[in-house]
């Protein structure tokens, strides 16, 4: 599997909702999102002000995985966007915790409910 | 003799499942009336194997069939299925059922899907009872990454099948051993500082691609040993590169530094795992990871 089959990615509106379509990933497919840092430019080339990562099925992800999200958000703020987490884990949520990143943005429960956060609208997690 | 559990609610299909197992002399057959019966009944006889039915009080064929893989993973099951709820077929194969079979073919197929799934089962005890005999393995591992991933997984499956760790426990042990190695690779072995991410992935990843065809960073390895017992698992991770002070690395989850790329490895293991230490050096850490109810009695012995 190469790391663009890892996960999908859909515009809707000005929000970039990016989806990951497998269960695990390996070391070298992490390592290589972070090279290409697939995240932050699929952001930077698409119109989008506020970005979603849904985690769907990935039940674990490390320090790598922790970066790119950084990136993201990083290029996220340069637009004044929002950013929310969404389907994480029992693991990801802890990977997410540990990390202080739920200090940074907002880990829901659904995507509809990371929608809501970055739009801003009735938010609740 | 292998001993076999049948879980009906129907006392019928429960006798028609028995009756024709007993057709083999050699299969030793007990009953159940629906899944929470049946984990009481797996405590009280430890069958090789459990054939239930689909739809069930108290707890369906489903439901069993995932609990009889979390508690007990050595044994196998395959559901019975009625028509119409064939669909459930694939779900209780996605729980970890070894089989179905549908119940209009009992009297065909069961006697022989139990023969196929008993004796790829008992060929899958006997290997998981001779690795639970390892006490220690030695990995030695150029610098490769898919060689980590593999190697991951197969100490992931190792402390699960040893009921070190159930799986939430074992994906924190997979998610430590991941950094440990990572570590090793990029910073040990071909000395890449994380600090150049600040300035670009790309220019990183590039220093360790090209430092893999160079001296000396290519003939380094990367050394793993895993130790086993019956209430922990260490793991030693030992690259060849010239270490580091972990002491000196900034709080990652300190205001300042949050946006910051480095220490967020060493952070994770710290986290998941009960245990880790560095050598003098810095190139070699040690990983352990202990059975639950140990935890508690490590925890209480500091008291």
């Amino acid at each position: 599997m190469t790391y663009s089959e890892c996960f999908q990615s859909e515009l809707v509106d000005d929000v970039l909702v990016v989806s990951f379509q497998i269960e695990e990933a390996r070391i070298e497919e992490f390592a290589m999102m972070n090279k290409q840092q697939v995240l932050s430019h699929k952001f930077n080339k698409s119109r989008a002000v506020h970005a979603i990562v849904d985690f769907r099925q990935l039940s674990y992800f490390g320090s790598l995985m922790l970066e790119d999200l950084l990136q993201l958000w990083k290029a996220v703020k340069a637009k004044d966007g929002r950013m929310a987490l969404c389907n994480l884990s029992q693991t990801g949520r802890e990977i997410i915790g540990v990390s202080r990143f739920d200090q940074l943005w907002p880990v829901c429960e659904t995507q509809e409910k990371a929608m809501q956060s970055v739009l801003n609208r009735n938010f609740t997690k | 003799m292998p001993r076999i559990l049948v879980v009906d609610d129907l006392l019928a299909d429960r006798r028609l499942a028995g009756g024709l197992l007993s057709k083999d002399e050699s299969i030793e057959v007990y009953y159940a009336s629906d899944g929470v019966d049946a984990l009481d009944k797996i405590e009280e006889h430890m069958p090789d194997l459990v054939i239930t039915d689909l739809q069930m009080p108290e707890m369906n064929g489903l439901e069993l069939v995932q609990r009889v893989r979390e508690e007990h993973p050595l044994i196998p099951t395959i559901l019975m299925t009625a028509k119409g709820s064939e669909e459930f077929a694939v779900q209780a194969l996605e729980k970890g059922a070894a089989s179905y079979v549908p119940k209009k073919h009992l009297a065909a197929d069961l006697l022989e899907t139990v023969r196929r799934v008993l004796a790829t089962s008992t060929e899958d005890r006997s290997f998981t009872r001779l690795m639970n005999r390892l006490s220690e393995i030695r990995f030695v591992l150029e610098n490769d990454l898919s060689m980590l991933s593999a190697l991951v997984s197969h100490l992931r499956h190792h402390v699960q099948h040893r009921r070190i760790c159930n799986d939430a426990d074992s994906i924190r042990v997979a998610t430590s051993l991941d950094e440990a190695l990572l570590n090793a690779y990029y910073h040990g072995n071909l000395e890449v500082d994380s600090a150049l991410k600040n300035e670009s992935h790309e220019k990183f990843h590039e220093l360790a691609k090209s430092r893999l065809r160079e001296q000396p960073y290519s003939e380094r390895r990367i050394t793993v040993i895993a130790r086993y017992s019956p209430v922990e698992a260490v793991f030693v991770i030992r690259d060849e590169g010239p270490g580091f002070n972990s002491s000196v690395l900034p709080d990652p989850t300190d205001p300042e530094f949050l946006e910051k790329p480095s220490g967020r490895g060493l952070l994770l293991m710290r986290s998941f795992m009960d245990e880790v230490t560095f050598n003098d050096s810095g190139n070699e850490v040690t990983l352990v990871k202990r059975k639950e109810e140990h935890v508690a009695i490590s925890c209480e012995d500091h008291e």
